[in-house]
């Protein structure tokens, strides 16, 4: 696969600002989502995007992926017993740890956790980051009406259980 | 709150929110908004929704690291901090993650530790990996006091069985991957990176912690398959690799 195109390149510095914002909505954390953004920047340069790419949306995608690989990666280390109790010291912040808008983020964050991998990716796309229908749909590589549907499913489930109520209010 | 307002409604509704409803949809569906209370109130619940999402990422695109721009901007010469892998579920305390990641940047690829150039500790290391399950915190302790975690089991390409491991022998740390000699019983360590303990009041974290993008990278690079589950890695330890 060819390297970027300078165009490319350029679209792509352009987009880091709201990449590394949906690198946030699916980690929850500011170093997570910085290495997410690193690890994506990376796999661009590393692999190329075909020619007539829209880096914009490809570099999306490959976060997406990204992302996909380390829930993968995660649910093999968690299958080690001793994994169990050292992972929910590790999610436990101290109060110390969290600023107020860190609270409302990680509080945020764990509502959309809730979320199938699908509809929370779909979801922040378009409520986050602002994309079309059509343009999820791009990314995610599924037609606009499963956007639709996905993004309702995960709207519903937030509202009827007030996930998302209860974690800002907290 | 939502139990009255059909499925088609909602996805009607949540599409109207995002401004993906037209031409006749929208305008039925603003009629009907002005005629039914269940539905008016669904859709403010959905638009105070869409603002209680929003609220946490405002700025956060500001916030975009130097060294990754960098590494896009034009005749750049940049080479990349290693990032966490593993790490992005166990971000806390994340100033401290940070310091971990430039401390691994500026120890870089070191020599091959001492344990490598043949001895004891060596079959004691080959040892352990051959007989001990993967964890992902704590320790196992070694005959001639190095500390070992095996962390993960995977096939190499080449049908070899391999491990990542981490290694405390007082003055080194070591982040390996060892793989098996078929039949001899023998794990010969094939990559590794040092790794530096953060700081002397928290020295052993987690390993994702200190997880190495260049581990991560040869593992993506030579693995044939995911990781093990841990009964299959149990069932191979019993079996003696076989």
């Amino acid at each position: 696969m060819p390297s970027l195109s300078e165009q490319q390149r350029a679209d792509l510095l352009d987009e880091l600002a709201p990449l590394r914002r949906f690198c946030l909505s699916l980690t929850g954390a500011a170093a997570d989502a910085d290495d997410l953004l690193q690890v994506t920047v990376e796999r661009v340069l590393d692999k190329g995007m075909p020619a007539d790419a829209d880096a914009r949306k490809w570099a999306y995608r490959v976060c997406k992926n990204a992302w996909i690989d380390e829930l993968r990666s995660r649910e093999v280390r968690q299958r080690y017993p001793q994994q169990a109790a050292g992972d929910e010291e590790a999610e436990a912040p101290s109060a110390e740890d969290s600023a107020v808008g860190e609270r409302a983020l990680e509080a945020v964050s764990r509502a959309l956790d809730r979320l199938p991998d699908e509809q929370r990716l779909a979801l922040t796309l378009v409520a986050v980051e602002g994309k079309s229908y059509a343009e999820a749909a791009e990314i995610l590589e599924v037609p606009v009406g499963t956007i639709m549907s996905r993004i309702a499913r995960a709207r519903r489930h937030l509202l009827d259980n007030r996930s998302l109520q209860r974690a800002v209010e907290r | 709150m939502t139990e009255t307002i059909s499925t088609d409604d909602f996805q009607q509704l949540s599409a109207y929110v995002d401004g993906e409803l037209h031409g006749v949809q929208r305008q039925q569906l603003e009629a009907r908004l002005a005629a039914e209370p269940a539905l008016a109130a669904t859709l403010a619940a959905l638009r105070e929704q869409q603002a209680q999402l929003r609220a946490p990422f405002q700025g956060a695109g500001e916030a975009v690291p130097a060294h990754v721009r960098a590494l896009l901007e034009k005749g750049n010469n940049v080479v990349s901090l290693p990032t966490r892998r593993g790490g992005y579920w166990q971000g806390r305390p994340l100033h401290r993650l940070a310091v971990a990641a430039s401390l691994l940047a500026a120890v870089g690829l070191l020599a091959l530790p001492r344990w490598q150039a043949g001895s004891d500790s060596e079959a004691l290391l080959s040892l352990a990996l051959e007989t001990l399950p993967s964890r992902a915190t704590g320790w196992h302790e070694l005959e001639d006091g190095q500390r070992i975690r095996p962390m993960l089991s995977f096939p190499h390409q080449n049908g070899q069985w391999c491990r990542e491991y981490l290694l405390d022998a007082g003055d080194a740390h070591t982040h390996g991957i060892a793989c098996r000699e078929a039949g001899a019983h023998q794990w010969q360590t094939t990559f590794s990176v040092a790794w530096e303990p953060s700081d002397e009041s928290n020295a052993y974290r987690p390993a994702s912690a200190h997880d190495h993008r260049d581990v991560a990278a040869w593992i993506d690079a030579h693995a044939a398959d995911i990781a093990l589950g841990a009964s299959q890695e149990a069932e191979l330890i019993a079996n003696q690799w076989q």
